[in-house]
C-alpha cells in the first residue's frame, strides 16, 4: 500500500473504521459468546476472521485480506473486565 | 477542532486515528486508550505484530516497562504522525517524535495490552465528558474550553 493516499481516501477508510470499532463495541455481548478470549478481526461491520494469538490471526488476514489490512479493526475480546491499571510507570 | 471518542464496554475511552511512520511503511488505521493517567503514549505488542514494527531496529528503551500487570521490554519508534478526525470528517495531523513500543510481555499469559494515549499528546488537548453523555460519547479538543461552574 502507498504511503502517500489521497486524504479523502484515508479520511473515508477511517470513517469506515469508526463505524467498524462502534459496531465492535456495540455487540461485545454476542461477540463474547462466539469469539471470547480471542483475537477478531472486522470489517464493514463484519467479522472476517478470529485466532487466538495475534500472530495467527495476522498471517490469516495478510493471505485473505491483505489489501484491506491497513484498515481493518483487529480487537481482543476480553471476557472479563482486564482491570488494566492504566497508568504506567515512566521508564523514559 | 472536536474529535469524538467511544467508551467501550469496560468503560475505557477509545480513540480512533490513522498512525503512519513512513520509515516502516506503517500507514494503519487503529485505536488508542485515551488515558490521561499515563505519562506517555504506548504503542501494544498487538500493533507491532499488526504492522511488522522490526524490533531490532529500534533502539531499547533503558527499562522495561509495566502496563496494566504486563511487563514487557520497550522500543522506541521515531517520527510517527498521528491524523485525528474530527466530527465534520476532517483530518488533522499530529507529528508524535517518540512513541515506545511494546516488545512481547515476559509473562507468556498476560492478557493483552491496549495501546494507549497518553499525556505527551494528551497535554495539547482537553478531554470534555459530559454528563449527560455519560457511558457514551466523549470529546477531544484543541479549543478552549470554559470550565467555569454555572
Amino acid at each position: 500500500m502507498p504511503l502517500k493516499l489521497p486524504e479523502a481516501q484515508i479520511n473515508k477508510e477511517l470513517a469506515q473504521y469508526e463505524n467498524d470499532l462502534s459496531w465492535v463495541l456495540e455487540n461485545y455481548d454476542s461477540l463474547i459468546k462466539r469469539y471470547g478470549n480471542k483475537f477478531v478481526a472486522v470489517l464493514n461491520q463484519t467479522v472476517l476472521g478470529q485466532a487466538a494469538t495475534i500472530e495467527e490471526l495476522c498471517k490469516e488476514l495478510r493471505t485473505k485480506h491483505n489489501e484491506d489490512f491497513h484498515r481493518i479493526v483487529i480487537e481482543f475480546i476480553y471476557t472479563e473486565h482486564p482491570n488494566f491499571v492504566l497508568g504506567h510507570a515512566s521508564y523514559m | 477542532m472536536r474529535v469524538i471518542c467511544k467508551r467501550d464496554r469496560f468503560r475505557y475511552i477509545r480513540l480512533s486515528v490513522r498512525f503512519i511512520n513512513e520509515k516502516f511503511g506503517i500507514n494503519h488505521n487503529t485505536n488508542f486508550c485515551v488515558d490521561t493517567g499515563a505519562p506517555y503514549s504506548l504503542i501494544s505488542y498487538i500493533q507491532a505484530i499488526e504492522w511488522k514494527i522490526p524490533f531490532n531496529q529500534l533502539k531499547s528503551t533503558p527499562s522495561p516497562h509495566r502496563v496494566g500487570g504486563t511487563e514487557s521490554q520497550g522500543f522506541f519508534l521515531d517520527n510517527n504522525k498521528i491524523l485525528l478526525r474530527d466530527f465534520t470528517g476532517k483530518l488533522y495531523p499530529i507529528e508524535v517524535p517518540r512513541i515506545v513500543v511494546l516488545g512481547p510481555p515476559f509473562k507468556e499469559k498476560a492478557l493483552p495490552v491496549p495501546a494507549l494515549l497518553g499525556d505527551d499528546i494528551l497535554q495539547n488537548f482537553t478531554l470534555i465528558v459530559k454528563r449527560d453523555l455519560h457511558g457514551g460519547e466523549i470529546i477531544l479538543t484543541d479549543e478552549m474550553v470554559d470550565i467555569s461552574s454555572p
